[in-house]
């Protein structure tokens, strides 16, 4: 009974933990390579609503996290347009990203259900590779958990991953010794879109199973504070996103446990919702705060490149 | 195409001219270089020598004229295209990446062969460049973050990535400038060997007889033009520096500091009066061994105190102590009365002032202009400030006095420190730390890579701010500038201690054994 307890939990939280992951994943290779996408949030929701629609309308999931994935990536080549071929300010790019997928997924979302075109078919789920019902792990939880050591060897395995890190801290000798910085920058861009693209579709087909106006909820965000928190190592990362998604599933649970909630009537705090759903958010903070950094960010974060 | 000299130039530039804006840095430059030959190339600060350099390199592109690579027309995409067509350049500033290790910096260099993207030939990379390292009898940690070696090791790693290949023009941009008397033979010794193989090796320096002693050719730019090209067999210091100056200045006088020793007062005493500098017991920690270790001294007003050494033997460590950037593991710092807290703040308020060892790092904001630079230490000052606005009008003509003053090249207050010529970098941190009469003076290096009237300027500048009653901590590793300036004393800086102080007209070789680590005490001159 315990075990069984303990292993859905340990499920759940590996699911719950999949869309920020993913996330921070695509967060933490574009600041690697000195670009900071704020965007990451905006990135997910499109995914999200991608998802869920291609999937419904394919019938097939796989389909859905195919097209969520392009998505993310045709998105932010939006972000990489302006954030680094035009140089413009990144943290304005990436924030202007965030109000415009908001305000599109919302509308886009009402005017597919509004003219019915989900046709009542049924949202295809994605099926577990292990166990089934509560206590599985689906594929895309799966493939977020293998990308962190693929990650992790990428960075700092490989001829690659040394040129992806010197892009991050002295451009210019990236570009003496062949890069084309820009290109490169570009390219992560779009890995970065279509990573959070999966996370969007992890959120929406894999823990939801159907897709409501901001779902999100600052995920995004949390994404960018794990990279931090991960101290921009992909385990790191891991690790960050397996303790917010471990309150978040705490927090959902004991949202259900009598005596919890009897304890918090009587301190007579009026409604007690939204502690519940602050709880992760709080935590993830909290850890950030305690954990200081002494690992420094990336040297040339944020910094436009231009070819001598 | 054959041209006179027999030879067909491995690598030349045909009439080129490059501006930067308005600004022309060369005009119509005919360069050349010839396999097996040494060419040096000379020429004040702002020249254009490294200009020059960039465009046979491959980091910028020529306005007009062409460069002809092995006789024909060739136009570089890249750096890392002229590498591939055997041009190799060693930057002035190195072009590393300070947190990753010795050899990960020598991966991203790697040339297109070495395998894919995805392939880590960090084994075949190290050997490679670990037998180049032994050949040269170098020793190199390879597997330390590039950031934390001392400069004169950051640039070997430069050499050896640039040596890599089927390299057959090497280009050196002022590597001397950081190099130790004992580390500059054995560069010459391995530029020699290289130029024997069929190399061809240019050459910068500020040093003359550097220049003389090592090159064939001597090619000398002032205001980006060429004013004189000759055989080194055939001309002498003299010649060179009026050449690089022109006929409208003085040059003589900047050849030798003449008036060096007769205005030192050569005596190993200490002045009479408190010590504006108090040092005691200072150690910081390090893994394997202390940085600093028990190092204690005093610096009275109006005394220079030199302190000698090779590089990597704690000077970073003290002038950072100094500098308030690091707190010491012991020890005490005393300003004067005051003992600031471990913030360059603190230190600043207190009087110190620091001319670091790195301009472009430490020394310089190199993305802003000149006045706003030059408003960093001065910025909460009342003459500068309204409540919380800056006084842009008296910053401005603060920092055109200032440019009138140490002779900046530059286009104006506002053009932004990162367009300099590396010597103009220097000046204007040179001019930062003395402008408001510092009590005490942290000075490191401070003529690294300037030329010849810069350094007499440099040197006039800070037995200026002695004479004026300021407190000079001269940490070089030039002994020549230690000794010709240290008024009263030099310590030698080894593994973090000293190992002797000494008055600066003691005998070369001591000091040189001191520099070796073979301690001494001279009665009367220690400081304890
Ligand atoms: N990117 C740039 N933008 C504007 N001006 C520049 C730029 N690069 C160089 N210059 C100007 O061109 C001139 C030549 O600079 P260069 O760096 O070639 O001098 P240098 O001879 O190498 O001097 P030093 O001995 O001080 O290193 C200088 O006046 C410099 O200010
Ligand atoms: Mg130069």
């Amino acid at each position: 009974m315990t075990t069984a307890l303990i292993l859905s939990l340990v499920l759940q939280s590996l699911a719950y933990a999949a869309p920020v992951l993913l996330a921070s994943l695509g967060g933490l290779f574009s600041e690697r390579v000195g670009v900071v996408n704020i965007g990451l949030e905006g990135l997910l929701l499109v995914g999200a609503l991608a998802a869920v629609v291609a999937a419904t309308v394919t019938g097939s999931a796989l389909l859905g996290v195919l097209i969520a994935l392009l998505v993310g990536g045709a998105l932010a080549a939006l972000f990489a347009l302006f954030g680094v071929v035009l140089r413009r300010d990144q943290v304005i790019v990436g924030t202007t990203l965030n109000f415009l997928a908001l305000g599109l997924t919302g509308m886009l979302y009402r005017a597919w259900s509004a003219s019915g075109s989900g046709g009542g078919k049924p949202l295809p789920p994605l099926t577990p590779i292990v166990g089934d019902g509560s206590t599985s792990l689906n594929a895309l939880t799966l493939l977020a958990l293998l990308l962190v050591p693929a990650a992790h060897w990428l960075l700092f395995r490989t001829r690659l991953g040394v040129i992806l890190r010197a892009t991050g801290e002295v451009p210019e000798a990236a570009a003496a010794g062949g890069t084309a910085v820009s290109r490169l920058r570009v390219l992560v861009c779009l890995l970065t879109g279509g990573l959070c693209g999966l996370g969007g579709a992890s959120l929406s087909l894999g823990i939801s199973s159907a897709f409501t106006e901001g779902m999100t909820n600052g995920r995004g965000f949390i994404a960018l504070a794990v990279v931090v928190f991960g101290r921009w190592n992909p385990f790191g990362a891991l690790a960050a996103s397996l303790l917010f998604a471990a309150a978040d599933v705490a927090q959902a649970r004991l949202q259900t446990v009598a005596g919890v909630q009897n304890w918090l009537a009587s301190l007579h705090l009026g409604d007690t919702y939204p502690f519940f759903l602050a709880l992760p958010y709080v935590l993830t903070l909290v850890a950030l705060a305690i954990r200081g950094s002494k690992v420094r960010p990336p040297a040339a974060l944020g910094q436009p490149f231009e070819q001598g | 195409m054959a041209e006179q000299g027999g030879t067909i130039p491995l690598i030349a530039a045909r009439g080129i001219t490059r501006r930067f804006g308005a600004f022309t840095a060369l005009e119509r430059v005919d360069f050349a270089v010839r396999p097996g030959e040494i060419h040096a190339l000379l020429g004040e600060n702002g020249a254009g020598k490294s200009t020059l350099m960039n465009l046979l390199s491959g980091l910028l592109r020529p306005s007009e004229g062409e460069i002809l690579l092995n006789g024909d027309p060739v136009r570089f995409r890249s750096p890392a295209d002229a590498e591939r067509q055997g041009i190799g350049m060693v930057h002035q500033h190195f072009l590393l990446v300070p947190p990753l290790s010795v050899s990960e910096n020598l991966l991203l260099g790697t040339a297109p062969g070495m395998g894919g993207l995805l392939s880590y030939p960090i084994r075949r990379v190290l050997d490679e460049a670990r037998s180049l390292a032994d050949r040269l009898g170098w020793r190199i940690p390879w597997n330390a973050p590039v950031g934390s070696l001392p400069v004169g090791t950051q640039q070997r790693i430069e050499i050896l990535k640039a040596l890599r290949g089927v390299t057959r023009v090497l280009i050196f941009d002022e590597p001397t400038a950081v190099l130790t008397p004992t580390e500059t033979p054995e560069l010459f010794d391995t530029l020699r060997r290289l130029a024997g193989e069929g190399r061809g090796i240019v050459f910068i320096s500020h040093k003359l007889d550097e220049v003389l002693a090592l090159s064939e050719t001597i090619t000398v730019l002032r205001r980006g033009r060429v004013v004189a090209r000759t055989r080194a067999a055939e001309t002498d210091a003299r010649s060179l520096a009026e050449a690089m100056v022109g006929p409208d200045r003085e040059a003589s006088s900047l050849i030798q500091d003449g008036a060096v020793s007769a205005s030192r007062a050569g005596q190993a005493t200490v002045p009479a009066g408190g010590a504006a500098l108090f040092v005691e017991n200072l150690a910081v920690a390090g893994q394997a061994r202390p940085l600093l270790n028990g190092l204690s001294f005093a610096v009275s007003p109006g005394e220079i105190f030199g302190i000698a050494g090779v590089d990597g033997n704690g000077q970073g460590e003290l002038a950072d102590c100094l500098a308030g950037l690091i707190r010491p593991s012991s020890g005490t710092l005393r300003i004067g009365n005051d003992q600031p807290a471990a913030s360059p703040g603190a230190f600043r308020r207190a009087g110190v002032a620091v001319i670091p060892a790195d301009r472009q790092t430490r020394g310089l904001a190199l993305p802003l202009s000149l006045t706003e630079n030059l408003a960093l230490g001065v910025y909460d000052s009342p003459v500068y400030r309204r409540g919380p606005l800056l006084l842009w009008p008296a910053l401005r003509r603060r920092t055109e006095d200032l440019i009138r003053q140490y002779d900046i090249r530059a286009t104006g207050a506002g053009a932004l420190a990162r367009s300099l010529s590396g010597g103009n970098q220097q000046k204007v941190v040179i001019a930062r730390a003395l402008a408001e009469n510092p009590r005490v003076v942290v000075a490191v290096n401070p003529t690294r890579g300037l030329d010849v009237g810069a350094i007499a300027y440099v040197h006039a500048a800070l037995r200026g701010a002695q004479a004026s009653g300021a407190a000079i901590v001269l940490i070089s590793t030039e002994l020549e500038e230690v000794l010709s300036l240290a008024t009263h004393r030099v310590a030698v800086l080894y593994e973090g201690a000293f190992s002797g102080i000494v008055s600066p007209d003691s005998p070369r070789d001591e000091i040189g054994l001191l520099m070796g680590g073979k301690t001494r005490e001279v009665p009367g001159a220690a400081a304890r």
